[in-house]
């Protein structure tokens, strides 16, 4: 039935190998980028094939899973390379290779001339293979190595300017703050794995498996556990509190890569996660309920942080942190398919949102370049005007702001507006809801705003670099300007086939397509709601809801209007507010000072430790005798010195200790 | 007069043994009769030889034999051993050469010595005598002192011999007195009577002589396989040793270390299973550790590899600590990957050294990717596989180790093993950071790649990477040989 | 039973006899055989002493040999003693000085060769013995097994080993 889907991964990796091995020799920019694009343009065509005939098939029917061979059997476990094609899969591989595709493009504009062409393009498509692996993989293991492939190269790609100290800094830290979501991931599986094992006999990891024996695991208790570490994986994968700090400053990757990874699709990987276990999550209201918290405080905090930030990267990136915050908020409120749907939606404007911000500090860069300043080409206060010099760019970026702000009509409205109403009035969180829905319609309003005062500050008012580098700003090619267009487009009428049910019936009945075709993933999920149902589900009356909808497009409104009266009319009001309220803007600026706390917190001792294991292991036993460091050290060293001395005989003595140590404790025990 | 009886005499079960000698000691011959001092045919003659034995030992898959009165057995456990050693050899074979001439110490007793340490360490997998796994030891052992000191001009390769052979003669002498003990408490050195013997007692356990036999053995075993607090020895001396001996000792002799300790305590000890799986327990979690964490601030690249050898013992000791089947496969499966890929790493690490030794810290892989992107790349997978990062053999075999332990219960010596080698990442990282981050030094002289090296990074990078994608034919057979009872 | 021809074997299982006797009563409290009871066995009962007759002989040689040489040559030898001939003999070396003298590996060298051959020499003692029950199997294997230790002796010919210089 779906016998080639597994070209969609094998593309991206005959891509990479090419590229990988014999970039070098290639040296044409346009080979190079031409096979990188070309590789993911025939991925994204098998996607539309596969999704087609997904949906030409019943609804009961749309679920297979292709075996390409046996990977790890080992008793009673049994891993396949095999891939599982469902609504879901087919939502993301369309999402990953689509957006992919456009930014493949945009990049072969957009990176040329950069010293390792090739390295770039061949770490995207690597990146493309795990992620579609991710996506694609039927059991948990599978998607593992799609999970720590995609966590690799998203550190390859954002220390790929790795002369600049800060990328490569960037880079580790992206990479901890991965490794400790990694830990919750495989501890979560090994939880899984071994409870339905040990107690129920079903030993597997096949999401298939396990969610048709998902009746067999209890409610709360050990499956809070495993959805927590789960969830932990979650956070560190999509940058959620407490592991969120990694994705601002991954901004030091290029421009494509934080339009790719760092907002459209990598990112997504944790609600995906989540999506793709509902029937784990749905047992746990204690873990839905800390996702929901973790996801509206998230969505809450960025966009706070994203009021105050000139780096126009830095401001998308909060943005994308805050907008994964309702998804998980989605995913809390048990509203799984619209989680997925903002995942979409925002897939398209935010890396409209991207790639347009990389036109501009592109442009930015050039004009700078060409008047010999050394003005940072990122930050908006050097920007303003540049609405008549690049007009194509503006008009993409203008749509996309509108579908993110949350404006009627356009994609971010409809699933914005779909997880707001899902956390009022879901049926897990009791009058937690409300707190919920308040703080997700206040992170609207500031979404509205900051993003406003973006495109007032970067495109309107009068240019503020001189006129020498004005003149240089220019449009982009149309290699670059094609991914925006489309984007754009996408970001308008994307969100037209997950209309909300309420708007829907009043335009004539027509149904929420997208909800209906995610249904079959939630079977097992709607399953057991319908069975154990504990807590009455609300029943706002519509009024309500139309209300509420009413509502947060006005506080989108007043964000916006805010953003317009601040930077546009009243341009002395930003400053003036500064001043009176001086150390809030301090705050807010400096990111609430997280990034200082886990120094204080968390990474200050962890470096104390690994300095002490240093100064311990490595200067007084290697180099000790050598440079006399010893004497400073030998405090704390004492013992371990003793031990990897050189000299045989404390080795001796050491073996001899093992041994009495060994004896003693078993003879006499 | 009673006749004396002789035993029917098959010799299968060492014929490899056997036809491994006949050519070291042609090959010893061959040495001191022709002229001229370029010996690499040596090891070609060598490689050749290694494979057609390889051949040889795999061709008797399935086919059980016992000979010599239940001294020796030829069956799938003691095969797929010698074709880890036989792997481990023929790869070191091939890096030799180039490293020899470089460092001048290119004499040809270097490929006798290594066949021999692989008759020695064949002995030990397929002994089930106490006696002949002794032997078997004695030989490899003896081989490898002189393989670490084979430098002679080099003062760190004689302190690597001086130092392994006087800590190893010390091990040996625990190792042979829990034989004795052993022999004492049960009046027999094979293996499976060992095994009758205690399953007529009534509480093994409380036999002090049999206990203590049993734990000094282990201590003994702990030592070849480098498991904390027996893991003093590796760095200094895997540092001090030409590398790729180094290479080979950390592939084959770990490996074993494990087959004879796997084979006398799961056939012979069962009874005291719960002692020993303990004690593994505790020296698994202690091996780990402290090669994890003392790898971590390592500049010099075998010093650092040493320490993450010892981390990898520990890693196996998870597996034989669980010492269920899959745990035992698991630390076949691990043993054969680990042989890719360490002796791939120390394939690199010998292109990077200059001659004396020098050039081998972390920070001399600069730029290494720039100007040699292939062989970076390929490095890069061996560290992968290090590291347990998936698709590759080390994530494979870490993968069957841990669900080994998970499945017998140890929960939570999985979860210590999984958070070393989350740790461990960071040292392999910092390589692979220097390789692609960072700016190359000035001079640039990287040396050429000889086609056997070459040959012997192809067949470890393909290891590396079959056994991870397809793990589950190599699997099979690990499953089968750890049908061990 | 006592003709000519027994009458020297006789006469030593008597005296070995005795002096077997005379340990067992020196060295061991057991009574059970008192010197009377093994006395009054007769001697041809004994003869399995008799095996032990060539030990004896050899060590009566080996110390007469060494007495009579050294009598000999005290006797007949010119004596012209000085302080050098009076020194204890030392192979060439200097009898008196400081024992962490350094000595040439070469004496390591040539002790570890003669340890692994005289070994070889050791083994061959209980075959020899056992000669006629290994029969060919035991042949072809000490062929085998001096075989082994013949190649390493011409290695270490060939390589120069056995020569000082």
């Amino acid at each position: 039935m779906f016998d080639n889907v597994w070209l969609i991964p094998l593309f991206p990796l005959i891509g990479f190998l090419i590229n990988g091995l014999f970039g070098k020799k290639i040296k044409n920019e346009t080979v190079i980028g031409g096979i990188g694009a070309f590789a993911v343009l025939c991925s994204f065509v098998v996607s539309c094939m596969t999704i087609l005939r997904l949906l030409s098939l019943p609804i009961e029917e749309r679920l297979a899973e292709v075996k390409v061979f046996t990977w790890i059997t080992s008793g009673n476990f049994n891993a396949d390379i095999a891939f599982l094609v469902d609504p879901l899969s087919c939502v993301m591989i369309m999402v990953v290779t689509g957006v992919g595709f456009l930014i493949h493009l945009y990049s072969i504009g957009y990176m040329h001339g950069e010293e390792g062409f090739y390295r770039f393009f061949a770490y995207l498509n690597l990146f493309m293979f795990s992620m579609l692996l991710l996506v694609l993989g039927n059991n948990l293991l599978l998607m593992f190595v799609g999970w720590e492939g995609v966590g690799l190269c998203s550190y390859l790609l954002i220390g790929y300017y790795f002369h600049k100290k800060s990328a490569g800094d960037a880079g580790k830290k992206a990479f901890v703050m991965n490794r400790v979501g990694d830990f919750g991931f495989l501890l979560g599986g090994f939880a899984l794995f071994w409870y339905l094992g040990a107690s129920h006999n079903v030993w597997t990891i096949q999401f298939t498996e396990i969610a048709k024996n998902s009746h067999l695991l209890p409610t709360g208790g050990i499956v809070t556990v495993i959805t927590l570490c789960f969830f932990l994986g979650a956070t560190g994968k999509s940058a959620q509190i407490p592991l969120y700090t990694w994705l601002p400053d991954a901004m030091e990757g290029p421009t494509p890569v934080s339009a790719l990874i760092h907002a459209a699709t990598m990112v997504t990987a944790g609600v995906y996660m989540i999506a793709r276990m509902n029937f784990l999550f749905i047992r746990s209201p204690e873990t839905l309920m800390v996702v929901a918290v973790i996801g509206a405080c998230t969505a809450l905090f960025a966009a706070t942080i994203g009021t105050a930030q000139y780096d126009i990267k830095r401001v998308l990136a909060y943005s994308t942190v805050s907008q994964l915050g309702y998804m998980f908020l989605a995913m809390g409120a048990g509203a799984f398919a619209a989680g997925i749907f903002h995942l979409m939606t925002h897939a398209f404007f935010k890396a409209c949102l991207f790639l347009g911000s990389g036109a501009v500090i592109h442009s930015m860069h050039e004009a700078l370049h060409h008047a010999h300043s050394h003005d940072d080409p990122q930050d908006m206060r050097n920007m303003g005007g540049l609405k008549s010099k690049m007009p194509l760019t503006f008009m993409t970026f203008l749509l996309a702001t509108i579908a993110i702000a949350g404006i009627p009509g356009f994609s971010g409205f409809f699933s914005k507006d779909e997880i707001l109403w899902q956390a009022f009035s879901n049926q897990h969180h009791g009058s937690l809801n409300y707190l919920l829905w308040g703080m997700g319609a206040i992170a609207a309003g500031l979404t509205a705003f900051y993003m406003f005062r973006l495109v007032f500050m970067t495109f309107y008012g009068e240019s503020r670099i001189t006129p020498k580098a004005k003149d240089h700003l220019h449009e982009s090619p149309m290699i670059i300007v094609f991914p925006l267009l489309v984007l754009a487009a996408l970001s308008v009428i994307g969100g037209y086939i997950g209309m909300p049910k309420i708007i829907g019936d009043a335009l004539g009945g027509i149904p929420n397509y997208f909800e209906h075709y995610l249904e079959p993933v939630f079977r097992y999920s709607e399953e057991y709601l319908s069975q154990h149902s504990q807590h009455t589900a609300l029943h706002p009356s519509h009024a309500v809801e139309w209300g509420l909808m009413g509502l947060s497009v006005l506080i989108a409104l007043a964000g916006i209007t805010v953003a317009f009266t601040m930077y546009v009319k009243n341009r002395e009001l930003p400053s003036r507010f500064t001043a009176t309220f001086p150390a809030l803007h301090r705050a807010v600026y400096n990111k609430w000072y997280i990034d200082e706390l886990y120094d204080f917190a968390i990474v200050n001792p962890v470096k104390a430790a690994g300095r002490f294991l240093w100064k311990g292991f490595d200067v007084v036993i290697v180099d000790g005798a050598v440079n006399g460091v010893a004497n400073i050290v030998m405090a704390f060293a004492g013992v371990i010195r003793y031990l990897q001395s050189g000299f045989i005989y404390n080795y001796a003595w050491t073996m001899a200790f093992g041994v009495v140590v060994i004896l003693g404790y078993y003879l006499f025990k | 007069m009673d006749m004396i009886t002789f035993p029917t005499i098959d010799m299968t079960p060492i014929l490899p043994e056997i036809y491994l000698s006949l050519l070291a000691m042609a090959l010893l011959l061959i040495n001191v009769f022709m002229p001229g001092r370029q010996k690499g045919y040596l090891g070609y003659i060598s490689f050749v030889g290694v494979v057609a034995i390889a051949v040889m030992t795999a061709s008797g898959w399935g086919i059980e034999v016992s000979s010599f009165s239940g001294s020796v057995i030829q069956d799938k456990f003691a095969i797929f051993f010698k074709i880890i050693f036989l792997l481990s050899a023929g790869l070191s074979i091939l890096l030799s050469d180039q490293y020899m001439e470089r460092e001048g110490c290119n004499h040809g007793e270097l490929y006798p010595l290594i066949l021999f340490t692989v008759v020695g360490m064949m002995l030990m997998a397929c002994g089930t005598d106490l006696m002949t796994i002794f032997l078997g030891l004695e030989v490899m052992s003896v081989s490898l002192y002189i393989l670490a000191g084979f430098n002679r001009a080099n003062i760190k390769s004689n302190e690597s011999g001086l130092k392994y052979f006087l800590l190893g003669a010390f091990s040996t002498g625990f190792l042979l007195y829990g034989m004795a003990l052993t022999y004492g408490a049960t009046g027999t050195t094979r293996i499976f009577g060992i095994s009758g013997q205690l399953s007529q007692m009534a509480a093994p356990a409380a036999n002090i002589m049999l206990l203590a036999g049993m734990l000094l053995m282990i201590t003994g075993f702990a030592f070849k396989i480098a498991a904390a607090p027996f893991h003093m020895w590796t760095p200094d001396v895997y540092e001090g040793a030409p590398t790729p001996m180094t290479a080979f000792m950390s592939a084959g002799p770990k490996a074993a270390g494990f087959a004879a300790a796997i084979r006398i305590l799961v056939i012979s000890f069962p009874a005291l299973q719960p002692d020993w799986s303990q004690l593994f327990w505790i020296l698994a979690v202690l091996t780990m550790t402290i090669g994890n964490i003392t790898a971590l601030r390592q500049d010099n690249i075998k010093r650092m590899l040493a320490y993450s050898s010892i981390a990898h013992a520990g890693y196996a000791l998870v597996g034989f600590a669980a010492g269920n089947e899959t745990g035992v496969a698991g630390v076949l499966f691990y043993m054969l990957s680990y042989a890719f890929m360490n002796i791939g790493a120390f394939a690199i690490v010998i292109l990077i050294a200059k001659k004396g030794e020098t050039n081998g810290t972390v920070q001399d892989f600069a730029g290494f990717a720039f100007k040699r992107p292939l062989l970076a790349a390929v490095m890069s997978l061996f560290l992968f596989s290090l590291a347990g990062m998936p698709p590759t053999a080390g994530f494979i075999g870490k993968f069957y180790l841990f669900s080994g332990a998970v499945q017998q219960g140890y929960v939570w010596l999985a979860i210590i093993g999984v958070i070393n080698s989350a740790v461990s990442v960071y040292y392999y990282l910092r390589v692979m950071v220097f390789m692609y981050m960072k700016n190359p030094s000035e001079e640039f002289e990287w040396a050429t790649v000889t086609a056997p090296v070459a040959l012997a990074l192809i067949i470890s990078a393909a290891g590396s990477i079959i056994l991870g994608v397809v793990p589950s034919y190599v699997m099979q057979f690990a499953q089968q040989a750890a049908k061990l009872i | 039973m006592l003709d000519k021809k027994n009458l020297i074997k006789y006469v030593f299982d008597v005296y070995v006899y005795s002096i077997l006797v005379f340990f067992i009563n020196r060295t061991s409290r057991h009574t059970e055989y008192p010197v009377e009871t093994i006395l009054a066995i007769p001697p041809w009962r004994l003869q399995m002493l008799g095996t032990y007759l060539p030990i004896l002989l050899l060590v009566i040689v080996a110390v007469l040999f060494g007495f009579v040489t050294l009598l000999l040559s005290s006797l007949i030898g010119p004596k012209k003693s000085s302080r050098i001939k009076l020194a204890p003999y030392e192979c060439g070396c200097e009898p008196v000085g400081t024992a962490r003298e350094r000595f040439s590996i070469k004496f390591y060298l040539i002790a570890m060769l003669f340890i692994l051959f005289d070994i070889e020499a050791v083994f061959l003692y209980p075959w020899a013995i056992l000669y006629k029950k290994l029969g060919v199997f035991g042949l072809v294997e000490m062929g085998v097994f001096i075989l082994i230790l013949f190649v390493g002796y011409i290695y270490v010919w060939k390589k120069g080993a056995l020569e000082w210089d």
